[in-house]
């Protein structure tokens, strides 16, 4: 499906607000395609302090190591770290920028 | 790797999982890389999860005498399965033909030896085998000249028999390949290539014949023996030239009767001996367990038993990635002292990065009888886990499981290391699925802080138990199997961990007998007694699994590959093996999910008088809206009672899951044909079944059917629904009233 900023923000909300959840048939739809990359530049999150702070990472096949750590993108918590990589991925795919965070509560 | 990112870099093993006191433990330990200067003690582990909502990493200190500080250096890896034979060709002969029928896998991007004499200090001798290129070559290497003679091309995935002509006296090389086996196109004749010997004279300075792989090269390499990727099949040499009929028997599996040596694969597939059925006395030893009672270039299709027709399995199934023994040196001896009580411990390596724990169990020693509660350690699934490939399927995870994947300096130096054998989750190099795992390599993810369906969420039941002040013995699975239900003489309550999914044949005897005794069972997980494994006495510790019919799991038999080599069982899992898994635990394998968990909610079950005493404290309808890790007891993977299957009818149901998604599907054995409703929002067998029942000797089973139960006991100090319940259950399962059926 195309991601349209404006139409979608709905859905970025619904996400904001329970990233694990039974999502809406709209939102199960947008993110399997915010979650489609390329296995040789997929991101995922490192355990850096266990139970207390995860790093993003993504498999770099250019890196020696073979991955790449995003050293300033430290997260307290899985949910924090699943708001973070969504915003990313809205931007690569829509050029706008999702903010860092909706009003709890009110409508879209 | 920068600082701030954890990095672990180095590790160990022992050389098995279950000790008891007084017993001296063998470690071996090297560096990944660098060297790496340690200190080395022994720790007991409570809790393996630093998670804040719950109690933290708990390690104690123990009775084990000190150890001095060390340094870790990289340790050469032995890596590739071979056949080591007794047998050297003879100088003294005019004609030598020699070669095998054979399976190549993909891909053939190396060079693999098939039959080699090339003596791994000097490089002479004779080595039949597939180039870089794909194609059939021999090296003839003397102390004057290496010469490699280029056959013809060689077909992958399919039966063929590749051998070479040595005519001394013609000074001529023959490479042949021609098709072989049951299904193979006979029209087509043999493809050879003739060429000049070249060498001035052939001197024949080989060693023992190794099947499969070339003579180790010391040194970490793990590609250092040119080591097979495929099927071999009745390997020999004779000292005359064939004639064409008997080539043509050759190919369909039987070679002519004087052979100077020739190995029949289908004789002791129970075993690490393979035969020399010519008579003259030249066995081999199966190095690094390869695949035995595998179909082939005679199997049928008509056949799925080694036992019946052996001939259809005369194959042996090589990997250059195989693992039994990384064949480290000894690192340092430890005394497991005789007051040293039955539990978990580690032997924790601290170095200047993250620390190595090398997990091992002791429990209660033979005659000992078992305290009243026993924890069964599910060493038999952290081997089936051991060293998952979490990379190697990254793109699929985050998709299929609908949240971010989350790895751990395990799972990155694990990718970076790749000489070690991943799990029986994982492929082997040729893509086919790993069906062994040992004990004898480390296990980068048996350690504190991995994942919440594994070691770190079995430690909450200790945790929990400690908590209680609930004395307890530690038994093995190893254990289980090795000695049956004397493992567990005394124990009046046996406690899983939250996913005892492997079980052998004498295991699931061993946990009937303890039933049958009065004895009685708190199942604290789910997927449990999914999958039958086999052990064997010739591989010490470790485990068979063959995925056949049905089962959700990482890959699929081949076809005819349904029977465990090491007993001849049918393989797959329990449920199509007599289902024990509904007759003991009183539920099976239902759903798997791994996006977040969900409640219990109570049943009207729930208020039989029968339960009353499960209940005892516990207020409301909702049970378990909490948990570290997924945030509810009931998920990952989670079983339901169902009489149809072999649940017992008077179990009382007692609470069930709800409101799963649709990433909690249901597993592939309850499905005739594909379907969109798998998931949790459209099919009703997506739920946990918490389940007590009555076993009619005395003895009573609490099932919780859910792999998150455990992690969440410790939510709020233990003092919480799913802890009072835990709680509830052990201690009138301890009283000395025995349960009648209802």
């Amino acid at each position: 499906m195309a991601i349209d900023h404006e139409r979608d923000l709905g859905l970025a909300r619904e996400f904001w607000q329970n990233p694990f959840s039974i999502h809406s048939p709209a939102l199960a739809a947008l993110m399997r395609e915010l979650r489609r990359e390329d296995p040789a530049n997929r991101h995922f999150l490192l355990l850096v302090d266990p139970g207390r702070k995860w790093m993003l990472a993504r498999t770099d096949s250019h890196s020696a190591t073979g991955f790449s750590f995003y050293e300033d993108k430290l997260f307290d918590s899985p949910e924090e770290a699943e708001w973070e990589i969504f915003r990313l991925r809205w931007k690569r795919i829509t050029g706008r920028e999702l903010p860092l965070s909706f009003e709890r509560g009110a409508n879209q | 790797m920068s600082d701030n990112v954890p990095e672990l870099r180095v590790v160990g093993y022992t050389d098995r999982p279950n000790y008891h006191a007084g017993d001296q433990i063998s470690v071996y330990v090297s560096a990944l890389g660098r060297d790496v200067a340690y200190r080395p003690k022994v720790v007991e582990l409570v809790c393996a999860s630093s998670d804040i909502k719950g109690p933290g990493l708990q390690e104690r200190e123990t009775s084990f005498a000190m150890l001095q500080p060390k340094v870790a250096t990289q340790q050469a890896t032995l890596t590739g399965s071979f056949i080591q034979t007794s047998f050297t060709p003879s100088p003294d002969v005019s004609f030598y033909s020699l070669g095998a029928i054979m399976k190549p896998s993909k891909p053939m991007n190396r060079r693999q030896a098939l039959l080699s004499t090339l003596r791994a200090d000097d490089g002479t001798g004779l080595s039949l085998y597939l180039n870089e290129d794909g194609y059939l070559c021999l090296r003839i290497a003397t102390d004057a000249v290496v010469i490699d003679h280029q056959g013809p091309f060689v077909e992958v995935g399919e039966w063929q028999l590749a051998a070479a002509e040595i005519d001394v006296a013609a000074d001529t090389i023959t490479l042949r390949t021609s098709r072989a086996g049951v299904n193979s196109t006979r029209s087509r004749p043999a493809d050879m290539r003739v060429t000049n010997m070249g060498a001035e004279r052939f001197e024949f300075f080989g060693t023992d014949l190794r099947i499969a792989a070339d003579h180790c090269a010391s040194g970490p390499s793990e590609d250092g023996t040119n080591c097979f990727d495929g099927k071999l099949e009745a390997p020999a040499i004779f000292y005359r030239r064939l004639t064409v009929v008997e080539w043509l028997k050759w190919e369909q599996g039987q070679p002519p009767a004087d052979a100077a040596a020739c190995w029949d694969f289908s004789i002791g597939m129970k075993t690490s001996i393979v035969t020399d059925i010519s008579g003259n006395g030249h066995p081999g030893r199966c190095m690094q367990l390869p695949a035995r009672a595998v179909t082939g270039a005679r199997w049928t299709g008509t056949c799925h038993s080694w036992e019946l027709h052996p001939e259809q399995y005369a194959a042996i199934k090589f990997h250059s990635d195989d693992q039994f023994d990384c064949g480290w040196d000894v690192s340092f001896e430890i005394e497991i002292p005789e007051d040293c009580p039955s539990s978990v411990y580690a032997i924790k390596l601290e170095n200047a990065s993250v620390p190595e724990y090398i997990v091992f169990f002791v429990s209660p020693s033979e005659g000992e009888r078992c305290q009243d509660v026993v924890y069964l350690a599910s060493t038999a699934n952290y081997l089936a886990y051991a060293n998952w490939g979490l990379f190697d399927r990254l793109e699929y995870f985050e998709p299929a499981r609908g949240r971010l994947t989350c790895a751990g300096p395990e799972d990155v130096a694990l990718y970076c290391n790749p000489r070690f054998q991943k799990s029986a989750y994982d492929y082997h190099k040729d893509r086919s699925g790993i069906r062994y795992s040992s004990w004898r390599r480390p296990i980068f993810n048996l350690r504190p802080d991995t994942r919440l369906s594994s070691f770190s969420g079995d430690s909450f039941v200790l945790s929990w138990l400690d908590a209680i002040g609930q004395a307890h013995d530690v038994v093995t699975d190893h254990d289980l199997h090795q000695r049956g239900a004397h493992a567990l003489d005394g124990c009046k309550v046996l406690i899983t961990g939250c996913h005892p999914e492997y079980w052998s044949t004498p295991m699931v005897a061993a946990l009937q007998a303890f039933q049958e005794s009065g004895g009685s069972l708190m199942y604290l997980g789910a997927n449990g007694m999914y999958w039958r494994i086999a052990f064997s006495e010739e591989w010490p510790n470790a485990i068979e699994v063959r995925r056949s019919q049905g089962g959700s799991g990482a890959w699929k038999s081949e076809p005819g590959e349904d029977c465990l080599a090491f007993t001849g069982e049918t393989g797959g899992i329990w449920r199509n093996n007599g289902a024990a898994c509904y007759r003991l635990l009183g539920v099976g394998t239902t759903a798997m999910g791994f996006d977040f968990a969900t409640p219990f909610y109570r049943n009207p079950a729930s208020y039989d008088g029968r339960a009353n005493f499960i209940f005892e404290g516990v207020k409301g309808e909702v049970i378990g809206d909490f948990g570290i890790g997924f945030g509810g007891a009931a998920g990952q993977e989670i079983d339901r009672w169902d009489p149809d299957l072999g649940s017992p009818k008077h179990a009382l149901v007692l609470a069930s899951s709800k409101g799963h998604s649709d990433n909690m599907l249901g597993v592939l054995e309850d499905f005739v044909n594909t379907t969109l409703a798998a998931g949790g929002t459209m099919n009703a067998k997506v739920r946990a079944d918490m389940v007590f029942f009555e076993t009619g000797f005395g003895g009573a089973v609490f099932s919780t059917s859910s792999i998150c139960w455990p992690s969440a006991l410790p939510i709020n100090g233990f003092d919480n629904d799913v802890a009072t319940i835990t709680t509830n259950v052990l201690k009138r399962f301890l009283k000395p009233e025995k349960f009648d059926l209802p």
